[in-house]
């Protein structure tokens, strides 16, 4: 089954004060079309970086390695007009925080037709009736009256599904959430993320969804890959990783979710904090946390490689399998 | 047509540039203080008296005895400058101390107390913001006339309100910080806590306040010379040498009027800048 | 959008009975007998109460001063003491040169400012040009301009006249070209500093990270997205570069041996020709005024959170 997109290697840097500073090691990863793939993560991970790596996105004077496989081409080294239709028509991105990523002083109708008008030469009016069915999609029902409003007319939640139903007018393939439900309340997270998953399922497009919340992502996606300090440390199908997790990482963010479950004298961290990408030294990433170090794990950086059906990034996976919910106190699966 | 994206500085790249040193900060204030040392010693430094008329070398280019030639009447146009510097720049001086302290007295109080206070003096600055500088000296000259005090007066209560309402925005947000609060709960008086307190966490706002008005002051009150309503002749300002010098220009010798304009121009530029520096180094927000 | 704009009318009516009331009271401190003015010197006092009567002098504050208000909204705007003339006559030809000299001047400063603003925000290499340009340009006051340009441009190279207001329209344009450069000099820098700062603070705006993931071509970003929500700003201090305007008038007019309100507002002041500084204050402020007022308007316009209220 030939993947929808590949990202192999993926190397950032950014200038910062002149100098090129890492955000993202290594991120390998593959998405099968209609596939969702979560990608987990704490702040200064990597995640954010590299799904808009993937659309091109990156600041001025970022340096990127490695390739971004859309079927088969790499995104990376596509020209202006290729790269034009891949935005126009393939790849669509909902952003974080819907408020501040929609132009204020223009109407949200206009926000929604933009691309239909621009990129594919539609006319207005075609474009306002397939926006209305979509808004109708998102559970945005009154179209019409929507269409003329601004956008601080909405609230956060609304503006949000506006934002997905306008990712969605495009007709892409490939969606790429960026923490879509994070600045939103509680309450109006569940909604958006319901319409969210819901839409994708029925057009069957691909997801990478991008979030800090791991409960959230084995809940919505059918694959997880875990991001920490610029790597991609574990990567396995959703169900599994709840029993299978390879990689002390994940074990160690499992281990501190609160559980309503069961109570604690303590809420368990993870000790010490989470690095950044550009502060990793010679060997693995993790090796300044984990509870399994050895002086390989210090010296020598682990390669991601396969076992018991997904990847892990660790010297010691084959070893600890299985012994890693051991060494987390008040880990909370049963 | 290409478009660069700018994205905004981080705070880390905020503070590295601040431990560099600053050479446009530096020249500046090196002018800065030049022109002041010039105008404080200028009975010292100038080659002659400004005042000297000497018809028989009007309006010569540099030489030896005039390093910058003299004007219409023979002057020696180096020592009016110098002598010029006392007066454009005591005037402004003046402007600035009376509206920065006025308007930091009406803003910290206008901020701590709230209510009624503020509510008025917000609207009486409010009216005075109708006048520009300018239009209000005009009137004060023809009230009082020409000379230096009533500009000067008019001028400081023209700049009162811009300096009040940045100030007032500033003493505000400090007002309400937790620190402010636990002093107040504490039970410290009033004068106390804004004196000890308050006002020296604002006063870099007040600095660059002062900064940026000194060059408006200073182009109003040289803008009000030139008019022939401010200092009388034969005083040397550079404003008023401008003026002078004008006719000067049609016979070929604009010296008398470009060097004092030069010079002008220069100084705003200097505290501009020193301003404008010193306040991204304070991290305060201009304007 | 009535509310917004009743509020805003409101307040410009308040200000501009406040001010006038400021600039009436103001002369009215001045010291002085006007009785004796007007009667030009020696007088005996039966003259002067004379006078006194005839001209409402003992009458109190307020008649006067809303004898003065209303006679100035019909347009009589009372004598002139030096002249002893209707201000109104006196003030009619050169309100004409001064109306003119403003709005070339202001379409010099929106259509420079802007431009340059712009295209430095677009382009690294002319932003630093820009930069420093400005930093000298909001230096130089418009008298200092004048001189320069006189010297440069109507002496040396005599391209333009030295002095007067022409005749005739292309005539003007022609003499009030050099004055309008150096009256709009100061805030062409202004503006050009604000509007390259305005958008690029536009271009790092999430919602352009948006328009380019969509694949919108740059042109348009800039055209639809950038420099729309820039111009804001720049609405905004639109209101003090009139003052600035106003007030720099008076000195460009001077410079130049123009004959408009400001330079007749400069030699009444002189001469304490209360009636024509009155009238000429007014008129000025007004226009102030009422051109903020016609700025917050147009903000309201461009910025659909001003005009609907913001909610939440």
């Amino acid at each position: 089954m030939s993947a929808l997109l590949e990202i192999q290697g993926l190397h950032v840097d950014l200038q910062v004060e002149g100098f090129p500073r890492p955000v993202i090691h290594d991120t390998t990863l593959a998405l099968d079309a209609g596939e969702a793939l979560g990608l987990v993560g704490e702040s200064g991970a990597g995640k954010s970086m590299t799904v808009r790596a993937i659309m091109r996105l990156l600041p001025p004077g970022a340096q990127t390695q490695g390739r971004i496989l859309y079927e088969g081409e790499d995104v990376l080294a596509f020209d202006r007009g290729a790269l034009r239709r891949f935005l126009a028509g393939e790849a669509a991105m909902i952003f974080q925080d819907p408020t501040t990523h929609i132009n204020p002083v223009r109407t949200i109708g206009d926000f929604l037709t933009e691309a239909l008008i621009t990129n594919n030469d539609v006319k207005p009016a075609a474009a306002r009736s397939q926006v209305s069915a979509i808004l109708e999609d998102v559970g945005i029902a009154d179209a019409e009256r929507r269409l003329t409003q601004y956008p601080h007319e909405l609230s956060g939640g609304l503006l949000q599904r506006v934002m997905i139903a306008a990712a969605l007018a495009i007709k892409p393939r490939l969606l790429l959430a960026d923490e879509p439900t994070t600045s939103l309340d509680v309450t109006t997270q569940s909604e958006v993320m319901a319409i969210l998953d819901e839409q994708r399922r029925q057009r069957g497009l691909g997801m990478i969804f991008v979030t800090h919340d791991l409960e959230l992502a084995a809940a919505v996606c059918d694959r997880i890959a875990v991001m920490y300090a610029g790597f991609v440390v574990e990567d396995r199908r959703a169900e599994s990783l709840h029993e299978d997790a390879r990689h002390p990482y994940t074990a160690g963010l499992m281990a501190s979710r609160p559980s309503s479950a069961q109570r604690a004298a303590r809420l368990w961290a993870i000790p010490g904090r989470p690095l950044s990408a550009f502060e990793v030294g010679e060997g693995c990433c993790f090796a300044s946390r984990c509870p399994f170090v050895e002086e390989r794990c210090r010296a020598e950086a682990p390669a991601l490689t396969e076992l018991d059906g997904g990847r892990v990034r660790c010297h010691r996976a084959q070893e600890l399998r299985g012994r890693l919910s051991e060494a987390f106190t008040g880990g909370s699966d049963v | 047509m290409a478009v660069d994206a700018g994205f905004p500085e981080t705070i880390t790249q905020t503070k590295r540039r601040a431990r560099h040193v600053d050479w446009v900060m530096l020249v500046c204030a090196t002018f800065i203080v030049f022109v002041v040392v010039i105008a404080i010693f200028a009975p010292v430094l100038a080659p002659h008296d400004p005042n000297q008329v000497d018809i028989l070398s009007a309006s010569q280019g540099p030489s030896a005895s005039h390093p910058l030639g003299t004007d219409v009447l023979g002057r020696d146009l180096l020592s009016r400058l110098m002598y010029g510097a006392r007066l454009s720049l005591s005037g402004p001086a003046l402007i600035v101390v009376i509206s920065t302290v006025l308007g930091t007295f009406l803003a910290v109080a206008a901020a701590w107390m709230g209510g009624w206070f503020d509510g008025v003096s917000s609207r009486i600055l409010d009216i005075l913001f109708a006048f520009p500088g300018l239009i209000f000296a005009l009137l004060a000259v023809a009230i009082f006339g020409p000379g230096l005090v009533a500009p000067v007066i008019a001028l400081s209560i023209a700049y009162l309100p811009y300096d009040a309402r940045v100030l007032r925005s500033v003493a505000l947000r400090e007002r309400n910080l937790p620190y402010i609060q636990a002093c107040y709960v504490e039970g410290l008086p009033t004068r106390t806590i804004t004196g000890r307190h308050l006002l020296p966490n604002i006063m870099p706002f007040v600095i660059v306040q002062a900064t940026i008005s000194f060059g408006y002051a200073l182009v109003d009150l040289a803008a009000i010379s030139y008019l022939g309503l401010g200092v009388a002749p034969p005083a040397s300002e550079w404003g008023l040498m401008v003026a002078n010098g004008q006719a000067s220009i049609l016979t070929g010798h604009p010296q008398e009027s470009i060097y004092p304009g030069l010079l002008i121009v220069a100084t705003v530029v200097a505290f501009n800048l020193f301003g404008d520096r010193l306040a991204t180094r304070w991290s305060v927000t201009p304007k | 959008m009535t509310r917004f704009v009743a509020q805003r009318v409101g307040a410009l009516v308040l200000t501009l009975l406040v001010a006038s009331m400021l600039i009436f009271g103001a002369l009215y401190l001045a010291p002085g007998d006007p009785a004796t003015l007007l009667a030009g010197g020696h007088a005996t006092p039966a003259v002067l109460e004379q006078i006194r009567i005839q001209n409402h002098l003992n009458d109190p504050v307020w008649t006067r001063y809303w004898d003065w208000f209303s006679g100035a909204l019909h347009g009589d705007l009372g004598q002139s003491f030096v002249y002893k003339q209707s201000v109104t006559a006196l003030l009619a030809p050169r309100a004409g040169t001064t109306i003119f000299l403003v709005i070339y001047a202001a379409i010099i400063i929106l259509g420079v400012g802007i431009t340059l603003g712009l295209s430095s925000a677009l382009r690294r290499r002319l932003g630093a040009v820009v930069t420093v340009g400005t930093a000298i340009g909001m230096a130089t006051p418009a008298f200092v301009a004048a001189i320069i340009l006189i010297t440069v441009f109507a002496v040396n190279l005599g391209w333009f006249p030295v002095f007067g207001s022409g005749s005739g329209f292309v005539d003007r344009l022609w003499h009030l070209t050099l004055p309008a450069i150096a009256l709009a000099l100061a805030w062409v820098a202004y503006v050009a500093q604000i509007t390259k700062a305005s958008v690029r603070e536009e271009l790092g705006r999430e919602h352009v990270e948006t328009a380019r993931s969509r694949g919108i071509p740059g042109a348009l970003i800039v055209r639809r997205h950038v420099f729309r929500n820039a111009l804001i700003p720049i609405t905004t201090v639109a209101g003090l570069t009139v003052a600035g305007l106003v007030a720099g008038a008076v000195v460009v007019e001077q410079a130049f041996g123009l004959n408009g309100l400001g330079s007749f507002l400069v030699q009444a002041a002189g001469q304490k020709d209360f009636a024509v500084v009155q009238a000429i204050a007014l008129l000025l402020v007004a226009t102030f005024v009422i051109a903020n007022a016609v700025v917050d308007l147009v903000n309201g316009l461009l910025d659909p959170r001003v005009r609907l209220g913001k909610r939440g």
